[in-house]
Formats: C-alpha cells, structure tokens, sequence
C-alpha cells in the first residue's frame, strides 16, 4: 500500500512511467528508501534553518532557497545514486549489464527527486517556520 | 503625581538641564515625579538654550505618544518633562534686550549725588553694556535686571500651577553673570515674596540647589567683557554672600557644589548663538544632582544639607574619566541606562534601515516604512543624534568622560569602556544579536510607537544584563 503510494509520487501518476524501470525500481522497493532519505534531510535541514541556525541576517527568500537548493540536490545525488546502485545489483546478480541509461532513465528519475524536495521543503517550511523567531517570515522576505 | 520645578538659570543652567534630558531619555530614575524644567537667561539667542529647548521638545513630543501605565516594561523617556511655561523660558521684560543698562536704571534722569552712587556701584563698562545677549559675567547688573522676572506671565503661570508637595530645584553657575546673580534673587523671590500667587506653598517649598564653581575658562579676548581671571574671585565673594545668605538663613534645603580643578579655555563668545560650549562632565554630575534631589530630598531639611561629589579613581595627571571611575553609587544610577540607549542609538544609526523590512520584530508590529518616516521616529533619530554628539562632546573636553568607544572600528560590545562584555561560544554577535534578541521580545503596545518602545528598551535590557 505504502509502496504503491511511493512508486506513484516518483512515477508522477504515471506520467514519468519508464518502461522496465520503473518496474525494477517497484520490485526491488528502492523508491522507500529514496523516499525516506528524503523526508529525514528536509527535516533535518529545514529543522536546522528554522530552529538551530536561526540566524536574523539568513532569512531572506535567497538563503532559505539555498537551504532548499542545497537538499534538493542533495536529493537529486540520493536518488541517482540509490537507483543506480540497487538496479546495477540486480543485473549483476544475474550476470547482466544494465541496461538503463544515465540520460533517458536515471537523469529524468533523479530531477522528479530534486523537484519532490524542492517541494516538499516548502510545504515543510510552511508548517514548522511559525515557531521560529528569526526566520519566521522566510521565504516570503 | 508631584512635580520638581528645575529653573535653570543663565547657559549653565541651559547646558545641565540638556545632561538631565539626556539621563531622563536613557531612563535613569527619577520616581514618578514630573520634570518641569524652567530656563532663566536673558540670552534669548543663546546657542545653548535655543539647543536645550529644541532637545526638550523633542524630548516631549517622543513621551507624548507613549504611555506610562505600569503595563509596560519600557523606561527610555519614562519621565514626563512638563512644560508648565512656553518654551521652557521665562521671557524677560523687552526693555532688557533693546536697552543699555544705564538706560534701563534711568541713570540720565537721577540726580546728581545717585548718579554719583551707580558710578561706584557700576563701571562706566557696565553702565554701556547691552543686555541682549546677557550680563557678560556681571553680576552686579544681573541683580539688578533680573529681579523683574517675578512679574512676568510666566512666572506667575509659574506660581498658579503649584502644588502642594511640587518641589523647586535650581541650578546656576556662581562664576558667570546671570546664574550668579539669578540664584539669590530666585530664591528669596520662593522663599519671601508674599505677592505672587500661591505664596503660602511656593514659600515653604523644598527647595534644592546646586551652584556651579568655576570648571572652564574663556580665551583672552580684550574686545569681550568677559574676562575668565576673575572667575575665582567673583565665585569667592559670591560664596561668602551664599554663606550667610542662602545657606546660613536656611532658605535652601540642599545645597550641592560641583567643581573642578582642570579648566578648558573655550571661545570667548559674549552670548548669543555663538555661546554654545560643548557638554561638560560637570554638566553631567549636575544633572544627577537634579536625580538625587528628586529620589531623595523629600521633606525640608534644617539645617541646610550640603552635598558635593568625589570620583572614586582620580589618578593624578590623568583627566580621562571612564564609567567605572565613579563610585558605584553613581555607577549603578547610570550605567545600565546610559548603555541601553547607547546600544539603542547605535542599533538605530548603523543598523535599522538595511534591516527592518526583513525582521520578524518589525513586520509582526507592523513597524514599516510609514512608521519609519514619520514623525515619531524623526523625532527619536533627531533625539539620539544629539545623544551621540553629547557623548562625544563629552568624551573629548577637558576633563574627558569617556563612556563609550562612539566609532565603529570595535565589537558593538567592546564598545563600553572598561567593561568586558561576557562572550559565549556560538552566541551571535553584534547587530545580530540585537535583531535576535528583538525577535525574541514578546512586549507589544497599544500603538505602534509604543511597541516599538516596549520592544527595544525590553531588549536593551536584556542585552545589557547578558553581555555585562
């Protein structure tokens, strides 16, 4: 169920389908683990520019966007990464070269990670910022 | 709520009632008495009260947008400086500024052997002086001018608001022309004069004084009647007429003198709007004399109380006095006052304007544009650019009180002269700092002027007991 709900986020509904890598990536469950990495850095990223940092000279739109920009690359490299790294087990196990490509599948997989935490960062920041002393207004500033 | 009456008379008077604003604004104590500061000069002109003035009205046109209702925490202007007379003056009659002093006594219509008599009592000098800008350091001729001012509007304004419990402080200098010879004639005016208006109060009053000895010279300037080598021994008879006639029949309940024995030679300027010497580190412990009366001459006194004050470290040939050269007793009314508007002034000058459309304390407070250019907080700017020159004239006359490192090639902290500020790892510095501690304030207001106090005097606060 849980799995499902997952694999249709990174496969937009599928509107980002790529044939067999999709299923691959459905099968082995690498989405969970993405999906996790993502969660807990825009915790503990927005967590920490909210809260720790919460610093009064990095509240404006441009430094809460390089907080974004910084996790959501972040992201981009863990999904890339956590794909490419379960996949190429998977047809290694089985004495086979893999047969995706940086460009056509894990490229565009790796942008919907990158744009799913961009997102997800400012839906998160829009819950937890109200607490925050300095940065409560950020990114509206 | 009573009130003290503080005639400041001659640009002595002027220049120690422009300290006390300035303690008054920082937030030094003065009970919950009002301040009604009363300016006796002749010099209607002059530099230093036409500055004096102008700093007061600014002073109250701050308080009046802020109220003081036991619900908010801030102290910055808590104390009302009322102004009962217009302009904070009491005018003298037109004649003294239009005629000479011989014409103003008559001279060419007394008789011969009266004649006779001015000329011993008034040098043929004297008897030509204008009196537009003053006495010139004469007081034998202020005596005689000054005693009209009891028939003004504004005294009389003066004596119909008096009230029982009101208290009356006067400052003078004894060395000059128009405090010298002011003092005297003012007191035995509230002790002894039955004709005015609430006699019966005015007369018994608690009355406190404070007379200024010599603490500065003039530079020799043979064009000028004012000549700085007989200010010891205009201040000598002076204090022997005082002896017996102020403290020796018990018209005053306390007497405070200040002096120094460093003397800075300014310009010799006779009056006018040139006649605006620099803030004084005696001005300065004149105005706290204002603050002791007030918290702590309540009841007349017999005999007359006598009060001078001693700094605490005074290495010889040094004539650099910083904060912590005070006795703590004098610290402790002033420090923390002084160093939250210190850091408040700073706050505002170096830092307010790149910062807040983008502070969470300005924008939950609706504190924007419009409130940044309008009146209220031109007013505050105006007030704390004074502030900053006061601290500055004050650190760089002779003797020099140093409080604050007044440029910006230092940590804001490291800015209190012989303080060090306590430093925590990771703690934000500076301007930082003071935009965190701002967000952290939770004090609102009924106005947006008076959150903007509450905000920053309760985070002044709060900064100043957390780095010193």
């Amino acid at each position: 169920m849980i799995q499902d709900f997952i694999a249709n986020i990174y496969e937009l509904w599928g509107g980002a389908y790529f044939e067999g890598f999709s299923d691959d990536m459905y099968d082995i469950n690498a989405y969970l683990p993405i999906f996790l990495w993502m969660i807990i850095s825009i915790v503990i990223v927005s967590v920490s520019y909210y809260y720790i940092v919460n610093h009064p000279r990095l509240n404006r739109w441009y430094w809460w966007g390089a907080f974004n920009l910084a996790t959501s690359l972040l992201n981009f490299a863990i999904g890339w990464g956590i794909s490419h790294g379960k996949l190429f087990d998977l047809y290694y196990e089985q004495n086979l070269d893999l047969p995706y490509y940086g460009m056509t599948e894990f490229f565009p997989f790796a942008c919907i990670c990158f744009c799913w935490t961009f997102v997800l960062f400012f839906v998160f920041s829009m819950i937890i910022k109200w607490g925050s002393k300095n940065c409560k207004h950020s990114p509206f500033l | 709520m009573s009130k003290v009456y503080v005639f400041g008379i001659g640009g002595t008077g002027s220049r120690v009632l422009r300290s006390l604003t300035m303690l008054l604004a920082s937030g030094v104590d003065c009970g919950n008495d009002s301040i009604v500061p009363i300016i006796i000069d002749p010099d209607a002109s002059g530099g230093d009260l036409t500055r004096t003035v102008s700093l007061m009205r600014c002073y109250s046109d701050i308080r009046s947008k802020l109220t003081f209702d036991g619900t908010s925490q801030n102290e910055f202007f808590k104390t009302e400086i009322n102004q009962v007379v217009s302009g904070f003056q009491l005018p003298l009659d037109n004649k003294v500024q239009t005629l000479k002093f011989q014409d103003y006594m008559g001279v060419s219509s007394m008789t011969p052997n009266n004649q006779c008599l001015m000329s011993m009592l008034f040098s043929d000098k004297n008897l030509n002086a204008e009196m537009n800008v003053g006495f010139k350091g004469n007081p034998n001729i202020g005596s005689v001018v000054l005693n009209q001012f009891s028939q003004s509007r504004e005294f009389i304004e003066f004596a119909n608001n008096f009230q029982q419990g009101d208290r009356i402080f006067i400052i003078s200098s004894i060395f000059g022309g128009t405090g010298a010879s002011g003092f005297p004639l003012l007191l035995k005016t509230l002790r002894a004069n039955r004709t005015i208006p609430n006699f019966a109060l005015i007369n018994d009053a608690v009355i406190g004084g404070i007379t200024v000895l010599p603490y500065f010279n003039v530079k020799q300037d043979n064009k000028s009647e004012i000549d700085s080598t007989t200010f010891i021994s205009k201040t000598k008879s002076a204090l022997s007429y005082y002896d017996k006639n102020i403290s020796g029949n018990n018209s005053i309940d306390a007497l405070y003198y200040i002096a120094d024995d460093i003397n800075n030679a300014y310009d010799n300027h006779e009056g006018g709007a040139k006649q605006k010497n620099a803030a004084h580190l005696v001005e300065l412990i004149s105005a706290l004399a204002v603050v002791d009366f007030v918290n702590n001459v309540n009841g007349r006194l017999n005999p007359t109380i006598h009060k001078e004050f001693g700094i605490k470290n005074l290495p010889a040939g040094i004539n650099d006095i910083i904060l912590s050269d005070f006795a703590k007793s004098t610290e402790n009314i002033m420090r923390d006052a002084l160093m939250r508007m210190f850091f408040f002034t700073k706050y505002n000058k170096n830092c307010l304007e790149k910062q807040y459309e983008h502070q969470p304390w300005a924008i939950d407070r609706k504190l924007d544009k419009s409130f940044f250019n309008g009146n209220f907080y031109k007013n505050i700017e105006m007030f704390q650019n004074d502030f900053f020159a006061w601290l500055g004239e004050l650190s760089s006359n002779n003797r020099k009180l140093t409080m604050f490192e007044l440029g910006d090639n230092c940590d804001l902290f490291d800015s209190v002269k012989d303080y060090k500020p306590k430093k925590k790892i990771l703690e934000k510095k500076n301007y930082v700092l003071i935009d965190s501690v701002l967000s952290k304030q939770e004090q609102e207001g009924t106005s947006k002027e008076q959150s903007y106090m509450n905000l920053f005097y309760s985070a002044m606060k709060e900064i100043v007991s957390q780095k010193f």
